[in-house]
């Protein structure tokens, strides 16, 4: 019945609310009888879309509503059996099952029930899920196209929460969410007791790669963490599912590190949610006056708190800073004796902020050829990267 | 009775014999012209017959037959119109013509209504072929004359009208046109006046473009408008290697085809530099047509071709660019032929780094999603992308950074290092056929690319770290090798390797 009415809610998003309304509690509304429901749900209407062409609105409009309907006739019953028909690894848990995430229970409309997927079989889904309730995660969220800066501060961040242990929350999109859950599944963690090292909350179904760009990435975090969704399978991306997503990230995480957004951002909508439920909220400032750093600064001058590195975050939510041994990525990069005057020079003219051949030919009286090969020695041994417009820039410093 | 006048088709580039006979018999009035002849040289019957008429010669009430042979060669072009109204003026006994042992004569040229002699497209490669199949003398339009002239050994006898070019081929040649020098010519050829002394800063872009120009290498620049990327574009022939005689006779030839020579230059002297618009055509940019001609990429030989704005051309027109960058030539078949045109060209392509163009500037910020971002890369083809040896960033510089410094290298200096250079790669790879680094297969970059060992050490560890493909990799030890024949050296050292990885190409990186 829970999992039935789950799928249901899939595409009529205020339908559980409704009937939440109608009965009292949820439990009133899963003792229902199932053609009840059914009457009841007819009755919603479809969500509009509000963008986009006419005639690819009624395109979607109409599979969606097909499935929609299909799902309605098939009734609590079939919809379970189907469930068990999915391959391994595939998991539903619904809200009155031991399995389902605790946090989640803080939202005023939990998900009904929670699509899952993640390593090879049945018994690693449920110790994955049953290893997130209780550890703390942290959700890293952002902007889809990042600059240089806002990717270098989501992956060390995801990166060093990893070696520490703690799993990352995000949604497996473009920019900040990529690259948060790359470094996670990167990070050489020791997984404390099943737990993924990452944890994607998906805004379509959770067998369904959207966008099609991180289809490796997904295959990642299936084989390594946890996939999430409340929608059914195969239920297609939307744009209003993904706000939907936004709140159980917010909810799953004890704390949400913004790293880059502009004003009108989906992760303000994760951040406002966390607010709500009394979590933490964190942001890295970005230059003044970038739109990219207008979200979080703005959060800052609200009242959320700085976050410039992985100690931050592990004060904010109450988790002892315990260095689990430093690696010789966490060290800046040292000026090793064997590196020759050039190298010296260069590394300290980048110390100071990202520069061009050009600029770093002139500071350290170089030619521009000398220059270019020692930073891109610099960049092939892993303390520079390249930027966009052709700066480089030092990393871990 | 029976005229004779030769005269010379071409099909591209490739002149082919051509034999005029006309027939004058007493029959019912007509003119016609066989011999498969296009429409405009059908219509040439018109062009003679008033130009005739208005030089005060005869056209009588006869029946006249114009036969071009070989027959089974197609016909194109005005260029017949002068040997059809000599072969008519010798059938009709108006014309003796003055076969005084010498060997015969041949014409080419458009005949104006009041019999004025015009030029005609290709008058080199006619020259060319017409001597090479042992022609004594080519009488042809005044303004072909300095063309012509450039090929040795050949009488060239101009005419400025029908009568003038009766003259000529009656005295069995009158007045020939004076031989041309082509080394004065060339060395008459004034320096461009686009010079790099004149950009200020991005030395790092100049340092690339030398060494591009220096291995024949292909370069893409990515910067935002008004960087300057036409503007260090526009300087590159200026620091490639001076032309040869041959080459100027082989850039001469492809623009005399095209009809691109301009009147009173019967030479190309400098490199050219073609940088067509975005919106051209497929056979625009490659050749084609129903006529092949040479399309950019053949009027760029030996020269620059530079596209702006690169992913904004035609997927067509793109992905045309493979073979004539892998070959240096492009043929285009016909129904009934096929024309091979040269195109050894340096492509010169230059983007934005994003739609809206401000990526990664420091002043401006990029508005543009991922999606856009990566629908505008793609348009750009591995495969295209694979024959493009250096990647540079081309950031805006504001104008306070270019006051105040010291006037940049002129573009002389540098052509002198790229000369110096080009002569190692040429003594180098003087047994392959090959004159550049760019142009070296694998084997070639196996035997000629010797790498010290911490220059191979660097190598390898960009290719773990950097995730470089093989292909990738060989493009950075053939850059590499050109640094080394700037830097004079025989074994491609450490910081070699380590500038050429600055100019790689970073698609399938991590991170990027």
């Amino acid at each position: 019945m829970c999992v039935w009415l789950g799928t249901l809610a899939s595409w009529r998003p205020g339908l559980i609310g409704r009937l939440v309304r109608e009965c009292r509690t949820t439990a009133a509304v899963l003792a229902q009888d199932p053609a009840d429901i059914a009457a009841f749900a007819r009755r919603e209407v479809p969500r509009r879309r509000t963008r986009g062409g006419e005639a690819a609105a009624s395109v979607e409009q109409a599979t969606d509503e097909g499935r929609f309907a299909a799902a309605l006739a098939a009734g609590p019953g079939v919809t379970l059996q189907r469930m068990e028909s999915r391959p391994p690894g595939d998991l539903v848990v619904a809200w009155n099952e031991p399995l389902y995430p605790d946090q989640l229970r803080d939202l005023p409309d939990p998900p009904l029930c929670l699509f899952a997927r993640g390593g090879p079989d049945g018994a690693a889904v449920r110790t994955r899920l049953a290893a997130i309730a209780d550890a703390p995660l942290v959700s890293v969220v952002g902007t889809r196209s990042p600059s240089a800066y806002g990717e270098e501060m989501a992956r060390r961040l995801a990166g060093d929460l990893a070696r520490r242990g703690l799993a990352v929350v995000s949604g497996l999109a473009l920019g900040i969410d990529a690259v948060a859950q790359a470094a996670a599944l990167d990070a050489p963690a020791p997984s404390p007791a099943g737990l993924p090292r990452t944890v994607s909350v998906l805004g379509c179904g959770a067998d369904v790669v959207y966008p099609r760009r991180n289809l490796r990435l997904y295959e990642r975090v299936v084989r390594d963490g946890l996939i999430l969704s409340e929608f059914a399978w195969g239920v297609s991306a939307r744009a209003w599912r993904f706000p939907a997503r936004n709140r159980v990230m917010a909810a799953l995480g004890r704390a949400v590190v913004l790293v880059e957004g502009a004003r009108r951002s989906g992760g303000r909508i994760t951040v406002a949610h966390a607010a709500d439920l009394g979590r933490e909220v964190l942001c890295v400032p970005g230059e003044a006056g970038r739109r990219l750093s207008e979200a979080p600064n703005r959060l800052i001058a609200e009242g959320a708190r700085v976050c410039e590195s992985v100690d931050d975050v592990l004060a904010a939510i109450g988790v002892p800073s315990v260095r689990p041994g430093e690696t010789a990525e966490d060290a800046p990069p040292s000026v090793c004796p064997s590196h020759g005057s050039a190298v010296r020079d260069v590394l300290e003219a980048l110390q100071d902020a990202p520069a061009t051949v050009d600029e770093l030919a002139r500071r350290c009286a170089l030619s521009v050829a000398a220059a270019a090969a020692t930073v891109s020695g610099l960049e092939i041994e892993g303390l520079a990267r390249r930027e966009d417009g052709g700066r480089y820039r030092l990393l871990r410093v | 009775m029976l005229a004779r006048i030769e005269t010379e088709a071409l099909n591209g580039l490739q002149g082919h014999p051509v034999v005029v006979e006309a027939d004058v018999v007493p029959a019912a009035p007509a003119f016609s012209v066989v011999g498969l002849p296009d429409a405009a040289v059908q219509e040439s019957r018109e062009r003679v017959r008033a130009a005739i008429v208005n030089s005060s010669y005869q056209f009588p009430s006869r029946r006249i037959t114009v036969n071009l042979a070989p027959a089974d060669l197609r016909k194109e072009g005005p260029s017949f119109d002068l040997p059809i109204a000599l072969a008519f003026l010798s059938a009709t006994g108006q014309v003796r013509d003055g076969a005084d042992g010498r060997g015969p004569l041949a014409a080419v040229g458009e005949l104006g209504l009041d019999g004025s002699v015009r030029p005609v497209a290709g008058a080199l490669a006619i020259a060319q072929s017409l001597r090479a199949r042992g022609v004594r003398g080519l009488i042809l339009p005044a303004g072909n004359a300095g063309e012509a002239a450039l090929v040795p050994g050949l009488e060239v006898y101009p005419a400025r009208t029908l009568t003038e070019a009766v003259t000529q081929l009656e005295a069995g040649g009158g007045e020939a046109a004076a031989p041309a020098d082509l080394d004065s010519l060339l060395a008459a050829a004034l320096d461009d006046e686009a010079d790099f002394a004149d950009i200020i800063g991005q030395e790092v872009v100049k340092r690339a473009l030398e060494i591009a120009v220096a291995g024949a290498h292909n370069v893409l620049m990515t910067g935002p408008p008004g960087a300057g990327k036409t503007m260090l574009a526009r300087r590159l022939p200026g620091i490639m290697p001076p032309l040869t005689r041959e080459e100027a006779l082989e850039i001469t030839r492809v623009h005399s085809v095209a009809g691109l020579l301009p009147p009173g230059q019967p030479l190309v002297v400098r490199r050219p530099f073609r940088a067509p618009h975005h919106s051209i055509s497929s056979p625009g940019l490659i050749g084609g047509g129903g006529t092949p001609r040479p399309g950019e990429v053949s009027l760029a030989h030996l020269g620059v071709l530079f596209l702006d704005e690169f992913p904004e051309y035609r997927l067509a027109a793109l992905e045309g660019l493979r073979q004539p960058l892998e070959d240096g030539e492009v043929t285009i078949s016909r129904r009934l032929t096929s024309v091979t045109f040269p195109a050894r060209l340096m492509l010169v392509a230059a983007m934005n780094p994003c739609p809206c163009g401000f990526r990664g500037d420091r002043e401006r910020e990029c508005v543009c999603s991922g999606h856009r971002l990566q629908q505008y890369r793609s348009r750009l083809s591995g495969p295209l992308l694979d024959r493009i040896d250096l990647r540079l960033d081309v950031p805006r510089v504001p104008p306070a950074a270019r006051r105040g410094r010291r006037p940049s290298e002129a573009s002389a200096a540098i052509r002198a290092r790229v000369g110096r250079a080009r002569d190692r790669q040429v003594r180098r790879l003087a047994s392959t056929g090959v004159y550049a680094n760019a142009h070296m297969n694998a084997r070639q970059l196996r035997t000629s690319c010797r790498l010290d060992p911490a220059a191979a050490a660097l190598l390898d560890q960009a290719y773990d770290r950097m995730r470089l493909s093989a292909r990738a990799a060989d493009r950075v030890v053939k850059v590499a090798r050109t640094i080394a024949d700037l830097d004079g050296s025989d074994v491609i050292a450490v910081q070699h390797i380590g500038e050429s990885l600055s100019y790689r190409d970073r698609r399938g990186e991590p991170g990027a």
